[in-house]
């Protein structure tokens, strides 16, 4: 395995200077998957240019800077493309846009949009006999759209053992916590009961997060990440409003220390 | 117009395996024989409107070649935010065919009735919008839209409309004209077409002459012909099964190049309200004042 303590650092370190650049909120909600993200591209996914390729959809896209900033690490983009996000006259925008950055393979932004588009694609690929794997990250709280559910209702039917979603359980949405707000839990058997194969892992622990992909199964997989919001930087951690709280000069600096 | 759909779509499949049909539990009678023979390129989703245009856009990205087939508000209003995003916004080439549009269903309620479908087509770009006015208009959208770049939407009626446009469809682009006149046009797209053949002999027979057109392609809105029947005729009446202020009016009225000739242009179109009435769709029309005497009396009154 490669040295993804280092790389995630360093990923979380370029995720600040971006929000910090563009004035951007999104911070938290990053930082919870950047472990998620990395670990794929770097241990799990066949990163190329061609057909082969495993597909990943980022659904929650309001987290985008956790994929761009992989994407620069790997390779597939020039970091300088970092420089333009979220600002004026720049290169890619909040939220994902397809067309303007190499390695986003769907433009995503509302909830619940991702997993739908991701079945169809396995299902697209299993038709040509095609191996590639798709990958789906969503969210805690994106999981309350209507939307996933149709598409949970249909992926096992379609039999898609080259569909594995992940989600990103760091029990903080956009205001409130999922199990506060409804009855989300047991959200482990809501998927049983869809009939997926259902697995629930440290989404911060790399070793386990690899094997969660690589495992084989006859079913669509969900990993159910266990994550902590902002982790990484101790007065980011579990917070919501790092949902939307802004870096500041003082922010920066404070957890920049922490991320030496 | 169903059916015309089924077997283009069957005689496409054939010799290209990318055509892919999808559908969300609608198409009873239309698509048995068609799922039979390509069972490998059709889905019948369900009942799942957002995951469906979902699907059909991943398999879009695989490179299919997706027709989507629904009734107009599960193909476009319950799914809407999914036709926008994943469909129009990622420019792909999906097309997407809405059945019973209009006021085709509008003794089943508001539900099933359609008189919005154009308003909400304007608010999304790239999007080209087809609506013709029989099977053979419906045929000639479909074998453009199989090789075409954009998304594509073609509202199309039911089973059973007869054929009223007999030319030799060389540009299904263009407008139609299905009787020629010198007096007076009524413009109109879609199927309310029947009727205005009707409204034309009924004009023939006051002592004018009406030059009936079809208008299948009203998305973007090409207004040169439109600006050519202009010079023709002195008044041009304007025909829909749609709500004024999303339909054809709308958009001459919104096209710089016909503005300012607005004042040619006479609409009969569907009120912006929704239906509490019991109404047949040619009661209905009548009351929009879109029935073929309707239409006739008002051409005589702007010919006397």
């Amino acid at each position: 395995m490669q040295n993804l303590q280092e790389i995630t650092k360093d990923l979380r370190r370029t995720i600040l200077k971006m929000a910090h650049r563009a004035g951007s909120a999104h911070v938290g909600c990053s930082f919870s998957i950047v472990d998620i993200i990395a670990t794929l591209y770097f241990e799990v996914m066949k990163v190329t240019d061609g057909e082969d390729r495993d597909r990943f959809i980022l659904s929650k896209a309001h987290s985008s800077m956790a994929l761009y900033s992989t994407l620069a690490k790997r390779g597939v983009i020039d970091p300088k493309i970092l420089e333009g996000y979220h600002i004026d006259h720049g290169t890619i925008p909040g939220h994902l846009e397809r067309m303007s950055c190499k390695g986003v393979e769907v433009s995503a932004g509302s909830l619940g949009h991702g997993l739908p588009i991701g079945v169809g694609m396995a299902h697209g690929l299993k038709l040509k006999n095609n191996d590639a794997r798709v990958f789906v990250l969503i969210g805690d709280g994106e999981s309350e759209e209507g939307s996933n559910w149709e598409a949970a209702m249909m992926a096992p039917h379609l039999k898609l053992d080259n569909l594995t979603v992940f989600l990103d359980k760091n029990n903080l949405q956009g205001y409130g916590r999922p199990n506060e707000l409804m009855a989300y839990e047991p959200i482990e058997d809501k998927w049983k009961a869809f009939l997926w194969d259902v697995e629930t892992i440290d989404g911060h622990n790399y070793q386990q997060i690899k094997d969660a992909a690589e495992r084989k199964s006859d079913k669509p997989k969900i990993v159910i990440c266990n994550t902590i919001k902002g982790k990484g930087v101790s007065f980011m951690e579990n917070e919501m409003k790092w949902h939307y709280f802004r870096v500041t000069d003082e922010f920066l600096k404070n957890a920049n220390e922490e991320l030496k | 117009m169903r059916k015309t759909f089924a077997n283009i779509m069957a005689e496409y499949a054939a010799k290209d395996k990318s055509i892919y049909v999808v559908t969300g539990d609608a198409g009873f009678g239309v698509f048995e024989d068609y799922m039979v023979k390509f069972p490998k390129q059709y889905i019948n989703t369900g009942v799942n409107e957002q995951f469906m245009i979902g699907y059909s856009a991943g398999m879009s990205l695989d490179g299919y070649n997706v027709f989507v087939y629904n009734i107009v508000p599960f193909v476009l209003y319950r799914c809407y935010e999914q036709v926008r995003n994943d469909i129009c916004y990622q420019q792909l080439p999906i097309t997407m065919i809405g059945i019973a549009c209009g006021l085709l269903n509008t003794l089943s309620g508001m539900t099933h009735s359609t008189p919005e479908d154009l308003n909400i087509c304007a608010s999304l770009p790239y999007l080209e919008v087809f609506s013709p006015c029989d099977p053979r208009e419906t045929e000639a959208a479909l074998r453009y839209a199989v090789t075409a770049k954009n998304p594509i939407y073609i509202r199309v009626d039911k089973n059973g409309e007869p054929t009223i446009n007999n030319n030799k469809i060389i540009d299904i682009k263009k407008p139609q004209v299905l009787m020629e006149g010198s007096d007076i046009a009524v413009l109109f797209h879609g199927t309310i077409g029947e009727e205005m053949v009707k409204a034309g002999k009924m004009i023939k027979e006051a002592g004018y002459s009406a030059e009936i057109i079809s208008l299948p392609y009203i998305q973007p809105l090409d207004p040169e012909p439109i600006l050519k029947m202009t010079k023709k005729f002195k008044n041009i009446i304007v025909v829909e099964d749609s709500y004024i202020n999303g339909g054809l009016y709308s958009r001459i009225a919104m096209s710089k190049e016909l503005q300012p000739k607005l004042k040619q242009f006479h609409p009969r179109a569907v009120h912006f309200e929704y239906f509490y009435e019991i109404l047949s769709r040619n009661s209905y029309r009548k009351k929009y004042g879109s029935d073929p005497e309707s239409v006739k009396n008002l051409a005589v009154s702007l010919l006397k």
